[in-house]
C-alpha cells in the first residue's frame, strides 16, 4: 500500500511538472494559416477634420497596408475588430463598421473588392476569387469608419484571408494589428488686447518707433494773436498702435474755441481757409503755405503701408489746407490696407482759426478730446 | 511516510509554480524593476480596471537584437500577437499670456509601448493654435526663438533656449523610441500638422516623449486665446 502511494506521489510530481512546461510552452494558433507580415493599421482623419484619425469616437478611415506570404486564391479579406489580440473577440466599445466603405485599393496588389458590412465590427472585403502571387502587397483603406470611443483605447484588427467569397472555410491567411485611439492635446494661450494711445503737444520717438512716454503738455497756444488778415495756426500730436484684429478708430470731441459767450464758428464742412471770416477747423495732413504763411502739419509717420502700419485720416480731414471741426466726428482709424492692428504712427493735428473784424476781444479756448477706440 | 511527505511538498511546489505572482512597482532608493513577477512563468496583459501590466521572470537574458534583416526578443515566452500602449501623461497645456517680447513655452507628454513589432511612428495632426481668423503661422524647418515673430514650432528633446524646457526620449529599460530628424535639434522647433515627429525603428518597450511647445507672437497678433487641439496617432507594423 505505501508502495502503491508512494507511485501515485511521484506519478502526480511528474504530471505536476510537465503541466507546467506546457503550459509555458504551448501557445494557440490558427491550424494551417500562414502569417501575414509587414502588416499595419493607419488612423487617417476623416475629409472634414484635421484630427488625424485616431480620435475616440470620430469618423475617420482604417488603412490596411499588409504583406501576404504565399501565394494562392483570394475571394474575401475580414477585418474583425477586436479588444484582444487574440482570443474571444468583443468589439470595442463605440467601434461601429456597418457603414464602412471601401476607399481606396488603387494602390494595393490585390484589388477588384467591394465591402460588405452588415455585421459591426466584422467587415469584409469580397471579389470574384482571383489568384494572388507570394508577397503581394495589400494596401486597403475602409472609410466611414467610426472608431471606439474610450480614449487612450488599444483595439486590435484580426485580418484573415479566404479563398471563399464570403469568408466561410479555412482562413489562408492571418495577421493581427494593433491601433489606439488618443486623447487630444489641447493647447491654449492668450495675446492681451493692447492699446497705446497718447496725445500732447508733441510726440517723438525712440530708436525711430513713436513713443507715448515723451508725449508733452497737452497744453497749446496758437501761434498768433486772433487777425482778421491772417490765419493763426497750431498743431498737437497724437500716436496709436493697436493689436485689435479690426484695428481702432479716432473721434475729436469738444467744444468750438470759445470766450465767455462769444466763439469761433467751427467749420461744419470741409472747406480751405479763407481770412476774415470766422472759422475753427482741424485737418490731420501736411499743409502748404497756401493756409498760412508759415506751413504746418506732417503726414502721418511712419507712412503708412498696409501692412503693419495702418493709420491714415479719415475723409473731411484728410485733405491738404482742408479743415472742419465737428465735435464726435472720426478723424482717422487703422484702415489703411484693411481694417487691423497697426504699430505705432505719429499724427499731426493742424489747427486754423480765421475771425472776422468784429469777434469780439478776448482769450478764446477749447478743450479737446480725442478717442481711440480698438475693436477686437 | 517520509516519502509520501516529500512527494507531496513537490506537487505543493509544482502547484505554486503554476500561479504567477505579480509584485507592484518594486523599487527602492537605489533600484527599480519596470516589469516583475514572482513565478514560473510570465502574463502578457494582465489587466483590471485600475491598472494594466506586461510581466515575466526567470529569465538568463531579455531584450530585444536586432539587424537589418532579423530581430530577436529574448526572454519569457510570450505572445507572438502585437503589443500596443498609448497614454497621454499630459495633455492639456496652456501657453499663458502670449507676448511679443518673450517666448511662450510648455510641454505635454506621451508614451508608447509596441512589442512584437518592427517599429512604430508617431504622426501628430491640427492646426497651429487660431483665435478666430487668426493663426500662429507654423515655423519653419530649423527655426530658433525669434521673439516678435510669428512661431509656433515643437520638438521633442531637451532645451535650453529660450528656456530649460523638454527631455529627451526616456526609453527606460527597453524602449527604443526616438525623436524624428526633424523634431530631434535641441532649440530648434518645427511644425507641419501630420508630420511624423517619433519612432522607434524596431520592437519597442515604452518611451516616454516629452513635446516641447514654442510660440512667439508679432506685436499685432489679435489679441484673444489662441488655442489648438491636436492628435497623435501611432502606426505600428507587425
Amino acid at each position: 500500500m505505501k508502495k502503491q502511494i508512494g507511485i501515485y506521489s511521484r506519478l502526480l510530481t511528474v504530471l505536476a511538472l510537465v503541466a507546467t512546461s506546457l503550459v509555458q510552452a504551448i501557445s494557440f494558433s490558427p491550424v494551417g494559416a500562414s502569417q501575414i507580415t509587414n502588416r499595419s493599421l493607419q488612423l487617417i482623419q476623416g475629409a472634414d477634420a484635421d484630427n488625424g484619425g485616431s480620435i475616440a469616437g470620430a469618423v475617420v478611415k482604417h488603412q490596411f497596408t499588409f504583406t501576404l506570404p504565399t501565394a494562392g486564391t483570394v475571394g474575401s479579406i475580414q477585418f474583425e475588430y477586436c479588444t484582444l489580440a487574440a482570443g474571444t473577440c468583443t468589439v470595442p466599445t463605440g467601434l461601429a463598421t456597418t457603414s464602412a466603405t471601401l476607399g481606396d485599393e488603387s494602390l494595393s496588389a490585390v484589388q477588384g473588392f467591394s465591402i460588405v458590412n452588415t455585421t459591426d465590427g466584422t467587415p469584409y472585403l469580397t471579389r470574384t476569387a482571383s489568384a494572388t502571387s507570394a508577397n503581394d502587397v495589400a494596401i486597403l483603406r475602409l472609410d466611414s469608419i467610426t472608431n471606439p470611443t474610450d480614449v487612450n483605447q488599444t483595439f486590435f484588427v484580426r485580418i484573415s484571408t479566404f479563398a471563399s467569397t464570403d469568408t466561410t472555410g479555412g482562413a489562408v491567411d492571418t495577421g493581427t494589428v494593433a491601433a489606439s485611439t488618443a486623447d487630444p492635446i489641447v493647447l491654449s494661450g492668450t495675446m492681451p488686447e493692447s492699446l497705446v494711445f497718447c496725445t500732447g503737444a508733441t510726440v517723438s520717438t525712440t530708436a525711430l518707433v513713436p513713443d507715448c512716454a515723451t508725449a508733452t503738455s497737452g497744453a497749446i497756444s496758437f501761434n498768433q494773436l486772433f487777425s482778421p488778415t491772417d490765419t493763426a495756426t497750431a498743431t498737437s500730436q497724437m500716436a496709436a498702435s493697436t493689436n485689435a484684429g479690426f484695428g481702432y478708430a479716432i473721434t475729436v470731441n469738444g467744444p468750438t474755441l470759445t470766450s465767455g459767450s462769444n466763439t469761433v464758428a467751427p467749420m461744419s464742412t470741409a472747406v480751405a481757409g479763407v481770412k476774415g471770416i470766422g472759422q475753427f477747423g482741424i485737418n490731420l495732413k501736411a499743409n502748404t503755405v497756401s493756409t498760412s504763411t508759415i506751413a504746418i502739419g506732417t503726414e502721418i509717420a511712419p507712412v503708412s503701408n498696409g501692412t503693419n502700419y495702418r493709420g491714415q485720416a479719415l475723409v473731411d480731414y484728410n485733405a491738404a489746407d482742408t479743415f472742419k471741426f465737428t465735435s464726435g466726428d472720426s478723424v482717422a482709424d487703422s484702415s489703411n490696407g484693411g481694417a487691423g492692428g497697426t504699430d505705432a504712427q505719429i499724427y499731426t493735428a493742424s489747427y486754423i482759426v480765421n475771425v472776422p473784424g468784429s469777434q469780439p476781444a478776448g482769450t478764446y479756448t477749447t478743450t479737446l478730446t480725442y478717442i481711440c477706440t480698438p475693436k477686437f | 511516510m517520509l516519502k509520501r511527505f516529500f512527494g507531496g511538498i513537490f506537487v505543493l511546489l509544482a502547484l505554486l509554480m503554476l500561479i504567477p505572482a505579480n509584485l507592484y512597482a518594486q523599487q527602492s532608493t537605489n533600484y527599480v524593476l519596470d516589469e516583475s513577477v514572482i513565478g514560473s512563468s510570465g502574463s502578457n496583459n494582465s489587466s483590471s480596471s485600475s491598472y494594466n501590466s506586461s510581466s515575466s521572470t526567470g529569465d538568463l537574458s531579455v531584450g530585444n537584437t536586432a539587424s537589418d534583416n532579423y530581430q530577436i526578443d529574448t526572454g519569457s515566452k510570450t505572445t507572438h500577437d502585437p503589443t500596443l500602449s498609448f497614454k497621454m501623461i499630459n495633455n492639456g497645456s496652456s501657453l499663458g499670456d502670449l507676448s511679443a517680447t518673450a517666448p511662450s513655452m510648455t510641454t505635454t507628454s506621451f508614451s508608447v509601448l509596441n512589442y512584437t513589432s518592427y517599429g512604430y511612428v508617431v504622426q501628430i495632426f491640427g492646426p497651429p493654435p487660431t483665435s478666430g481668423a487668426a493663426t500662429i503661422a507654423s515655423s519653419p524647418l530649423g527655426s530658433s526663438s525669434v521673439p516678435g515673430t510669428d512661431q509656433f514650432g515643437i520638438n521633442l528633446v531637451a532645451n535650453t533656449l529660450p528656456y530649460s524646457i523638454g527631455s529627451n526620449p526616456d526609453n527606460g529599460q527597453f524602449g527604443f523610441g526616438q525623436a524624428a530628424s526633424n523634431y530631434s535639434t535641441t532649440n530648434q522647433y518645427h511644425y507641419i500638422s501630420g508630420d511624423t515627429i517619433a519612432l522607434a525603428p524596431k520592437s519597442s518597450g515604452e518611451t516616454i516623449y516629452t513635446i516641447s511647445y514654442l510660440v512667439n507672437v508679432a506685436a499685432l497678433k489679435p489679441g484673444g486665446k489662441y488655442s489648438t487641439s491636436q492628435t497623435i496617432v501611432i502606426t505600428g507594423t507587425y
